[in-house]
């Protein structure tokens, strides 16, 4: 391999993904020694059965993390080693995916281990009991225990989809995971890994004729059925609600949001994703919530917003592909503050929203973001193996490619189509508020009294900041004490 | 060191270093760094073709060298309630 054989494996050529009858095979065909298979099922958390949340998840782990029929997982990952390769597995509500990428050189050894690993998993006990550990170890130790941004996100979808297919954590409950059994996953395995769920995913430089090979060995799965996602409308609130975990930690985390009826492929997602791009595209500096707390006032480290899921932000800058939903919230995170100006950020935040939904956003900005979009897709598919997730993506919500699709969206777009999609689908009541927080007790007195809970400055702040606060500082929360609830954290995800 | 477990080091590290570049940003990065060396991109062949040359005892070798405890330090990171610094 010379360096210029290195360099020319991202100069593939870049073709219209192709998709096939059952099993779907999204293809991506190219000149790069680099092949990616994505394996990704259209079943998820939203189908775990009645009384074992988590099974969608645990099943997708046992897959990528253990051993198959013929090889342990020790033999596997030692097969693995020298290809420098891997299988990664992850789960959501609606899909469930396997994804490795190999150089070309190792194709076929590559191939035989994931293809095994999904078509004839090992099911030992050992593998078993180590990724149920590992899971329960995930919901207790690095969610509960360790981030609490993510815990406030996850227990806000929870309370948004209370009582619905979405209303559980995708890794279920501690409880229900010390509970499960090998022959739970292998049941879910049975029902929903079959290839009408299935959408095979390729893309590189793969010889001819591979396609069609792993069409046919995937051809072995069941039929069918595929998961059908007749969602109810998730319950719509009256007035503001708060859920705040109480736990030993030094600051307090906010996440707040609203289901929306939008989701990707719809006629006004463009220009929702305009509004909300502008007003906190993740992790960039440019969103206006980003300005206003933290450039202007030095509240926190960041502040943003979204219309589509997107777990794991505070460790990626893109999101990662095949997490798709046909429900999403429109949702606010406001990342940890210190205590004394907790209450102080909610309602800056809160106050941020209501000048968005009653104002909108001005033609300079709208061209601004627009811009921004125009070029920010092609970071999101900056790599063959993202390009291939949204492709993938694309096939299932029934869209064209996403690039082509937002860049026509947005050329068509005007500042009246995105003021008009913030007053049909954002407002700024009926909030469902979630806070991580050590005295939660005094930052429930502290919200659902009127009085002023101004921000407590470091440094010296221009007066037209000042008189801004004065309003912000007595923002009404909307909260009643009846509205508000305490959840000590060793029982969130618990039970 | 087995020679099996070297071998599949080098076969592994030779591979981890081309499946990253998978995207602009990176190729352009890592061809930067090597460049600037020798302001060739033969470097990355060289370096990788060093590599491929190393025997066990080459690694023994070193490793006698350099990981011994005259070189070892340890940090180690302690809890002390109510002396935690928080800022006031």
């Amino acid at each position: 391999m010379t360096w210029r054989s290195l360099w020319l494996m991202t100069a593939a050529c870049v073709a219209a993904a192709t998709v096939h009858a059952q099993p779907k095979v999204v293809e991506l065909p190219g000149k790069s020694p680099l092949v990616t298979i994505r394996l990704v099922f259209a079943t998820g958390a939203a189908s775990d059965p009645s009384g074992k949340p988590g099974v969608a998840a645990l099943t997708a782990q046992l897959l990528g993390n253990g051993g198959t029929k013929t090889l342990t997982y020790k033999q596997i990952t030692d097969a693995l080693y020298p290809m420098a390769a891997g299988i990664d597995a992850y789960s959501d509500k609606e899909m469930t995916t396997l994804v490795g990428q190999t150089h070309i050189d190792n194709l076929e050894k590559f191939y035989a281990l994931m293809r095994d690993a999904v078509l004839n998993p090992g099911w030992r006990e050992g593998d078993f009991t180590r990724v149920r550990d590992d899971q329960v170890n995930a919901l207790r130790v690095s969610l509960r225990g360790n981030n609490d941004e993510e815990l406030g996100k996850e227990v806000l979808y929870n309370l948004i989809y209370s009582g619905h297919p979405y209303g559980h954590e995708n890794m279920g409950t501690a409880a229900a995971l010390e509970k499960m059994t090998v022959s739970d996953l292998q049941a879910f395995y049975r029902q929903h890994y079959t290839q009408a769920n299935l959408i095979v995913g390729l893309a590189g430089g793969y010889p001819a004729g591979f396609a069609a090979r792993v069409k046919k060995d995937f051809a072995a799965l069941p039929a069918g059925p595929a998961d059908r996602f007749d969602l109810p409308r998730p319950a719509a609130l009256t007035h503001n609600q708060a859920t705040l975990v109480e736990k030993d930690t030094r600051s307090v985390a906010w996440s707040l949001g609203f289901p929306i009826s939008l989701k990707r492929g719809d006629p006004d997602f463009a220009a929702l994703l305009v509004a909300q791009s502008w007003f906190g595209q993740h992790r960039e500096s440019g969103g206006e919530l980003y300005n206003r707390m933290r450039e202007l006032r030095g509240l926190n480290y960041g502040d943003y917003a979204y219309i589509e899921y997107f777990p794991r932000g505070m460790f990626q800058f893109q999101p990662d592909p095949d997490l798709a939903r046909h429900q999403q919230i429109f949702q606010i995170w406001i990342r940890p503050v210190e205590p004394p100006n907790a209450v102080f950020a909610l309602r800056l935040a809160m106050f941020e929203l209501d000048k968005l939904v009653k104002s909108g956003i001005s033609q300079p900005d709208f061209e601004k973001t627009r811009s921004f979009l125009s070029k920010y897709v092609n970071i999101l598919t900056k790599t063959k193996s993202a390009e291939l997730g949204y492709a993938i993506d694309s096939a299932y919500y029934g869209m064209q490619d996403y690039n082509e699709y937002l860049k026509a969206s947005l050329a068509k777009l005007t500042v009246d189509d995105v003021n008009r999609a913030v007053k049909k689908y954002l407002h700024a009541d009926r909030l469902q508020i979630v806070g991580i927080a050590k005295d939660a007790a005094g930052l429930k007195a502290a919200l659902v009294s009127d009085a002023a809970t101004p921000m407590h400055y470091n440094s010296a702040k221009p007066q037209d900041i000042l008189d801004e606060d004065k309003t912000v500082e007595v923002w009404p929360t909307g909260l009643k004490p009846e509205d508000l609830k305490i959840v000590p954290v060793g029982t969130v995800f618990e039970n | 060191m087995e020679p099996a477990k070297l071998e599949a080091l080098k076969q592994h590290l030779r591979y981890d270093f081309a499946l990253q570049l998978d995207n602009s940003e990176s190729i352009a990065a890592t061809v930067a760094g090597y460049v600037a060396l020798r302001r060739t991109p033969e470097t990355m062949n060289r370096f990788y073709d060093t590599y491929s040359k190393l025997t066990p005892a080459d690694i023994q070798r070193v490793a006698r060298k350099y990981l011994i405890d005259k070189n070892l330090d340890v940090v180690t990171l302690t809890y002390v309630p109510n002396q935690r610094g928080d800022a006031k």
